[in-house]
């Protein structure tokens, strides 16, 4: 890195030989102007590729000037009407649903919890076929590790849509959906971790006449265990999120009655419901923080 | 070595405690965390009504539009569809950069080595929780009502989102940087300014792209679903082609989704390598969806 | 009695070991040693299964190895008992555990999902580490031992494998004076004792010296020496070391 006292330095100590310094700086030059080039060209990609895309994105200077406050107003209309005087009774008008928001928050959560299982499970199951250094053969890892791509490319609001269909409205649909795309994203990620287990660490396993299964529990799961359960904590606080959401289709928790008050313009509730899923969220997060440093920390990684 | 008798066994069991047999302690630990996991876990299904049955016969349905799948097919709509994939990129590309450039300076205000204000600190990162921990498909909707329905309520929604994690992952790039660069800059005579652009800004700046590439990945994922609230891109037509049950046409959006966001990840995905040399490793996986 | 015939294996271009034929009878302590990328490993390896041969035969007992697939290659592999110059043991579970994964091949695989042992098979690792001075430490993560502890670690996995034929691919390069005597000295002990024939890779020709009965020199992938321990003088040396 160049400090403007060190380059000052530098340059009076080479004062000698000044053709030197004349060719270091040519070429300086030279190489700064096409580092340039470069950069003027990528600028010239980047801002042909916003104007294209801001042309497809329907973006314009007046709708941002508009919109812009009308989000302002919109916000402080979800404020609450809270004064010092009547705290008490401003608060429950506020919350007045307080017990529906709460059980329909609690559902969200277990729906969360009981799909990351699921999709823990499933990710679990696939992920050694889905590694290159332990699947028993390529055409069960090239099977195991498309399965997984598709699994996380389709979104869970999607799978949530074809399911709702299928099992009807509900948090099973919910569940499922959530579950698969997880086991999709954890399958690829536990499928990463275990391929960073070399042949060599296993030698001593195999050596001893371990069957593939048992090189896999003996050898693999303990190294891999701590990563696996970060990922899947980690996985949790995300799925609570989406877990959020997946009502808006119909699937469960908390995401019908959200889209209900956005919807309906009920701004107060906007706010009330929103902070409550704000604090839920934060909630889980800490919970999860420290579950993760309890069970890496302690003794429980095989 | 064969298996010893009995009695040296028991000799064994003496001497070694809690090896021949684990104690009790040891193993009971481990199944009632086992144990108390599996109630958990059943009490959750009981309490969100998800039965077996349902399950089932469920299952069958889903067999049958699955069968009714194929041939995806496009009835005419190859361009409109592509066009809708086109603004779905556009609205996680114009996401992405907004929300990029609004994270660098609020990148620097949240980090605790540059602004040493402890109020100015909290108030921040804890206004940035607030809107990550608010779901982009939420913003989405509230984004509809503010600006309309059409893609600009998703680009709003995906900047707003992921300025939330962005700033905070900035912020935490910041504190990381090398100090020592810091302390050269101030014993030569730079303020706090200088000190962020001449010693910060050079080691967190590869960190900053490579983040901002790994979210523009992920906001195409994202940015699929945003038309199920009316913010546009493709998945309006998927929510609209499964409400009247056109099973093979969702089959054929669907079809056309994988490649695209295949193909993003891999532009990502190389761009980041090509950034940032062999150092480049994805971040943290807390954007993937 | 372990027998080799033109055993011989290629990597790409690279013989690492080249038509190797040699008997090993039952309670002989036989030093292999060569230059580094002679084929010493490839040889160990080769007998374990672990690499697969490119040409020749193994055969222990009258029986076929070469020719063995699926659980009697395992059961193979538990017979032949490898023991690794970095100890190949798995630094996150316990010693006794790692003991234990020498009884893998002889427990029913359900039975081994949960990482739970009978009485008989956990005895019999207690047993082992305690003849090798480990049973204090059976409790401990692995890699909270020492190098020379590990490793006898090692050893009594491989004794656990009720085993017919012990392999050692340099299994004292990576420790100090003194745990290369324990770990040496144990080896040596479960040869006299149990009769098992040991074959040892070996850097230094001084410890080839002290506990071997009989040496094989490999140089370039081929036996260019295989005698008793006396007959090892400067000329063989010299034939076995030298381009
Ligand atoms: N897995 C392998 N792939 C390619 N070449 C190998 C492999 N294993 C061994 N070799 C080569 O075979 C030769 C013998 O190696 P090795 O048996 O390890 O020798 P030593 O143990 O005597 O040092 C060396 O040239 C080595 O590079
Ligand atoms: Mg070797």
């Amino acid at each position: 890195m160049m400090l403007p006292s060190v380059r000052s330095m530098t340059s009076s100590a080479a004062q000698p030989s000044g053709d030197a310094v004349a060719m270091v700086e040519a070429r300086r030059a030279e190489l700064r102007a096409a580092k340039r080039r470069q950069s003027l060209l990528l600028l010239v990609v980047l801002a042909v590729a916003v104007l294209v895309a801001g042309h497809l994105g329907e973006v314009s200077w007046q709708k941002f000037v508009d919109g812009l406050p009308r989000f302002g107003r919109y916000i402080m209309r979800t404020m609450p009407q809270l004064s010092l005087e009547s705290f008490g009774a401003d608060m429950s008008r506020w919350m007045w649903n307080f017990r529906v928001w709460v059980g329909l928050l609690v559902d969200t959560v277990l729906i969360a919890f009981v799909a990351t299982t699921l999709g823990v499970a499933g990710a679990f199951a696939l992920c050694f076929a889905a590694s290159d250094n332990l699947a028993p053969n390529s055409i069960v890892y090239h099977a195991a590790r498309r399965t997984l791509e598709v699994l996380r490319t389709v979104p869970e609001l999607v799978f949530a849509l074809l399911f709702v269909f299928a099992f009807g409205l509900g948090a099973m649909a919910g569940v499922l959906a959530i579950a698969l795309h997880t086991m999709g994203v954890l399958g690829k990620l536990f499928s990463e971790i275990n391929e960073t287990v070399s042949d060599r660490a296993l030698e001593g396993v195999v050596a001893a006449g371990a069957a593939r299964g048992q090189v896999i529990r003996y050898g693999v799961v303990p190294r891999v265990l701590p990563g696996f359960i970060s990922y899947t904590l980690l996985r949790f606080e995300i799925n609570v999120r989406s877990a959020s959401v997946i009502g808006f289709v119909g699937a469960g928790g908390i995401g019908q009655e959200l889209m209900f008050v956005i919807n309906q313009f009920i701004y107060r509730d906007i706010s009330a419901i929103l902070l409550l899923l704000i604090i839920t969220v934060a909630l889980v997060d800490i919970l999860s923080e420290w579950l993760r440093h309890r069970i890496i920390g302690g003794e429980l990684q095989r | 070595m064969t298996p010893p008798d009995t009695r040296r066994l028991e000799d064994l069991a003496q001497k070694y405690p809690g090896t021949v047999r684990p104690r009790p302690l040891t193993l009971w630990r481990r199944r009632t965390l086992i144990i108390a996991f599996l109630i958990a876990f059943l009490a959750a299904a009981q309490a969100l009504g998800l039965a077996p049955g349902a399950f089932f016969s469920g299952l069958s349905d889903l067999g049958i539009i699955t069968r009714q799948m194929w041939p995806p097919t496009s009835k005419g709509f190859f361009v409109e569809y592509l066009h809708a994939l086109a603004e779905t990129v556009a609205i996680a590309f114009l996401g992405t950069i907004a929300a990029s450039i609004i994270s660098v300076p609020l990148g620097f205000l949240g980090a605790r080595n540059v602004v040493r204000n402890g109020f100015i600190h909290f108030g921040l990162r804890r206004a940035l929780d607030i809107v990550r921990g608010v779901d982009v498909l939420i913003w989405a909707l509230i984004f509809v009502s503010v600006v309309g329905l059409g893609p600009f309520a998703g680009i709003l929604a995906i900047a707003l989102n992921d300025t939330g994690v962005l700033a905070k992952l900035y912020a935490e790039a910041v504190e990381n940087a090398d100090r020592r660069a810091g302390d050269g800059v101030r014993a030569a005579g730079g303020g706090q300014a200088d000190v962020a652009r001449l010693a910060i800004w050079p080691q967190v700046f590869p960190v900053f792209l490579s983040n901002s590439l790994y979210f523009f990945e992920a906001n195409t994922r994202s940015a699929t679903i945003l038309g199920v609230v009316g913010a546009g891109g493709i998945g309006f037509f998927l929510a609209d082609r499964i409400r009247v049950n056109a099973w093979s046409d969702v089959a054929f959006i669907i079809l056309m989704i994988l490649p695209t966001v295949a193909l993003i990840d891999w532009l990502s995905r190389y761009l980041r390598r090509k950034a940032l040399g062999r150092a480049a490793r994805d971040p943290a996986p807390v954007a993937e969806t | 009695m372990l027998e080799i015939e033109g055993l011989t294996r290629k990597f790409g271009d690279t013989i690492a070991l080249d038509a190797v034929s040699l008997r090993i009878a039952p309670g002989e302590f036989v030093g292999v040693i060569g230059r580094s990328g002679a084929g010493k490993s490839t040889l160990l390896r080769l007998i374990n299964r672990l690499v697969e041969p490119s040409a020749g035969r193994i055969v222990f007992d009258g029986a076929d190895v070469t020719a063995k697939r699926g659980g009697a290659l395992r059961d193979w592999r538990r017979q032949a008992a490898m023991i690794f110059q970095q100890f190949a043991l798995v630094d996150q579970l316990s010693v006794l555990e790692n003991v234990l994964v020498g009884r893998l091949a002889l427990t029913p695989r359900w039975r081994t999902w949960t990482l739970q042992f009978k009485a008989e098979d956990r005895a019999l690792a207690i047993e082992a580490l305690d003849r090798l001075d480990m049973a204090q430490h059976a409790l401990k993560r692995a890699d909270e031992l020492s190098g020379g502890q590990q490793q006898r670690v090692a050893i009594a996995r491989a004794l656990v494998q009720e085993p017919r034929l012990i392999l050692a691919d340099e299994p004292v390069a990576s420790l100090d004076p003194r745990s290369t005597a324990a770990v040496m000295g144990a080896l040596k002990r479960i040869n006299a004792e149990d009769g098992l024939p040991v074959l040892c890779n070996l850097h230094h020709i001084d410890l080839a010296r002290d506990y071997c009965t009989r040496i094989i020199g490999v140089r370039r992938g081929q036996l260019v020496f295989d005698g008793p321990v006396e007959a090892l003088d400067d000329a063989a040396i010299r034939s076995i070391y030298d381009q």
